[in-house]
C-alpha cells in the first residue's frame, strides 16, 4: 500500500512569508548595529594590521560573520564587544599569516613613509613617530591602547569588549604607554 | 633615595595615571628637577595619547560601509538561492517518488511473464469485471494445475498479474496461471485443490453427470437449454413473438 503525503502549498507559502519577514527584521536590526559599530570593527582591524586595505577586508569579513550568526546572539546589547572580538581574532589570524605579513610589512612601510612625508610637510613628524612606535607594540597591547583611544571607551568597556578583567586592561595600557614613551623620549 | 630612582617612579606614575604616593609628593615639593621631569613625562604621554587617538580615529574609507551593505545583500541573495534550490530538490525528490510509485512494472518483467504464459498455453486473463475461467475442450482435468494460494493476491484492488521476476516466471512456465478477483479466490482455490487431489474429474462434453466434490462446494444444477432458430418476424410480430416466447418458456420449464 503506497501512501502519498500531500504538501499544502498554502502552509509552505505562509512559512516562507514568515521566514522572510523574520529575515527582514533581523537585517534591519543588524543594520542599526552596523551603523553604530561598523567603523569600530574597521578600526580594530586597522589597529592590529596597520594597513587600510587588509583592515577593510578583515572588517568586512568580521561584519559578515556577525551577520550570519546574529540570530544566535542572545544578548544583543553585547553586540559591540562580540564584534570587536570577531574583528580582533580575524585580524590576528591575518597578521599571523606569513605571506600576508610580508605584503603587509611592505605596504605598511610604504604607507608609513607616505604618512611621514606628509607629516613632515605639515610639521607633524611626531604623529608619524607615534604610529611607527605603535607598530612595534604587541597586538594585545596595541588593541588595548587603540580601544581606549577610540570613541572614549572606559577601561571597563574595553575589558568587556576583549573579555579580560579591568585590571588586565589597566596593566596593558600602562605597559603600552610606557613602551611608547621610551621610544619617543 | 636619589633623584634617578624618584624619576623612574614618577615616569611610572605618569604612565599609569595613578595618583602620586606621599613619598613622591614630598620629594617633588623639594626637588625642582624631578618636578620638571615629571611635567616633561606627562606632556610626552599626553602627546602620545593624542597621537594614538589620531591613529585610532583616523578617517575610514567612505566606501567601507556601502561595501559591507553590498556584501550583506549578496549574502542574503545567495542564502535565498540556497533555500530555493533546497525547495526544488525537495519537490524533485517528491516527484521522483510519485513516478516510482505509479510507474508500470519494467518491460523486461512483463515480457518474461508474457512468454511464460505463452509457454504454459493456458493463460487466463481476467479483465477485472468477471472471472473468465474456461477449460478448453482438449484439456482434461488430469492436466497438472498448480493450486493457487488464495492469500497470494490478497490486498490488491484489481486482479492484475502478479509481478514476478523473469527467473521465477521461467521456472513456473509449465504451470497454468489463473487470475481471479479477490472475492473468488477461496472458491477457486478449493476447486483447484479438489482437481489436484483427483476428487473432481471434469471432462469436456461430459455434462450429463454432475461433478462430485470432495470439498463442500454446492453443486449447481442447470436445466438443459434448447436453442431454437429465430423465425422471421413480420409486421404483426407482436402476437408471433408472444407465441414464440410462450414456446421457449414451455421448453425451459
Amino acid at each position: 500500500m503506497q501512501e502519498l503525503v500531500l504538501i499544502q502549498p498554502g502552509g509552505a507559502a505562509e512559512r516562507d512569508w514568515a521566514k522572510q519577514a523574520e529575515n527582514a527584521a533581523t537585517r534591519r536590526e543588524f543594520e542599526e548595529r552596523l551603523a553604530e559599530c561598523g567603523l569600530l570593527a574597521f578600526r580594530v582591524a586597522r589597529g592590529v594590521l596597520r594597513n587600510d586595505a587588509d583592515a577593510e577586508d578583515v572588517a568586512q569579513e568580521a561584519l559578515l560573520r556577525a551577520y550570519r550568526r546574529f540570530e544566535r546572539l542572545r544578548d544583543r546589547r553585547r553586540f559591540r564587544a562580540w564584534l570587536v572580538r570577531i574583528a580582533f581574532r580575524l585580524a590576528l589570524d591575518r597578521a599571523r599569516s606569513a605571506k600576508r605579513r610580508e605584503q603587509r610589512e611592505t605596504l605598511w612601510s610604504r604607507q608609513a613613509l607616505q604618512v611621514s612625508t606628509e607629516d613632515i610637510a605639515a610639521s607633524s613628524e611626531f604623529q608619524a613617530r607615534v604610529e611607527r612606535a605603535m607598530k612595534e607594540l604587541s597586538p594585545k597591547l596595541r588593541l588595548v591602547l587603540l580601544l581606549s583611544a577610540m570613541e572614549g571607551h572606559t577601561t571597563e568597556e574595553v575589558a568587556a569588549m576583549i573579555g579580560v578583567p579591568p585590571g588586565t586592561v589597566k596593566s596593558r595600557l600602562f605597559f603600552a604607554r610606557r613602551q611608547l614613551a621610551e621610544k619617543l623620549r | 633615595m636619589s633623584c634617578e630612582n624618584y624619576k623612574k617612579a614618577l615616569i611610572d606614575a605618569a604612565a599609569s595615571g595613578d595618583a602620586l604616593s606621599l613619598a613622591l609628593r614630598a620629594h617633588m615639593a623639594a626637588c625642582s628637577s624631578c618636578i620638571a621631569a615629571f611635567e616633561r613625562e606627562r606632556s610626552l604621554l599626553a602627546a602620545i595619547d593624542g597621537g594614538v587617538r589620531a591613529a585610532a580615529n583616523a578617517p575610514i574609507p567612505a566606501s567601507f560601509l556601502p561595501a559591507v551593505h553590498v556584501r550583506i545583500s549578496q549574502e542574503d541573495a545567495s542564502a535565498a538561492k540556497r533555500q530555493a534550490s533546497a525547495h526544488w530538490a525537495y519537490y524533485a525528490a517528491a516527484a521522483v517518488a510519485v513516478i516510482i510509485a505509479v510507474w508500470p512494472p519494467p518491460r523486461w518483467d512483463r515480457d518474461a511473464l508474457r512468454s511464460a504464459q505463452t509457454e504454459a498455453g493456458a493463460s487466463v486473463a481476467s479483465t477485472g469485471r468477471k472471472q473468465d475461467l474456461s477449460v478448453q475442450p482438449g484439456l482434461t482435468a488430469e492436466r497438472s494445475v498448480a493450486p493457487v494460494d488464495p492469500r497470494a493476491d490478497r490486498g490488491r484492488n484489481s486482479p492484475t498479474m502478479t509481478r514476478t521476476s523473469a527467473s521465477s516466471a521461467r521456472m513456473k512456465s509449465d504451470r497454468m496461471r489463473v487470475l481471479v478477483p479477490p472475492d473468488q479466490e477461496l472458491l477457486m482455490a478449493r476447486y483447484l485443490h479438489a482437481l489436484h487431489e483427483g476428487s473432481l474429474r471434469l471432462a469436456a462434453g461430459d455434462s450429463s453427470k454432475p461433478p462430485t466434490l470432495g470439498s463442500p462446494i454446492d453443486v449447481i444444477e442447470v436445466s438443459r437449454v434448447e436453442l431454437l432458430p429465430l423465425p422471421d418476424l413480420g409486421p404483426d410480430s407482436t402476437s408471433e413473438g408472444k407465441q414464440l416466447g410462450d414456446t421457449v418458456n414451455g421448453v425451459l420449464k
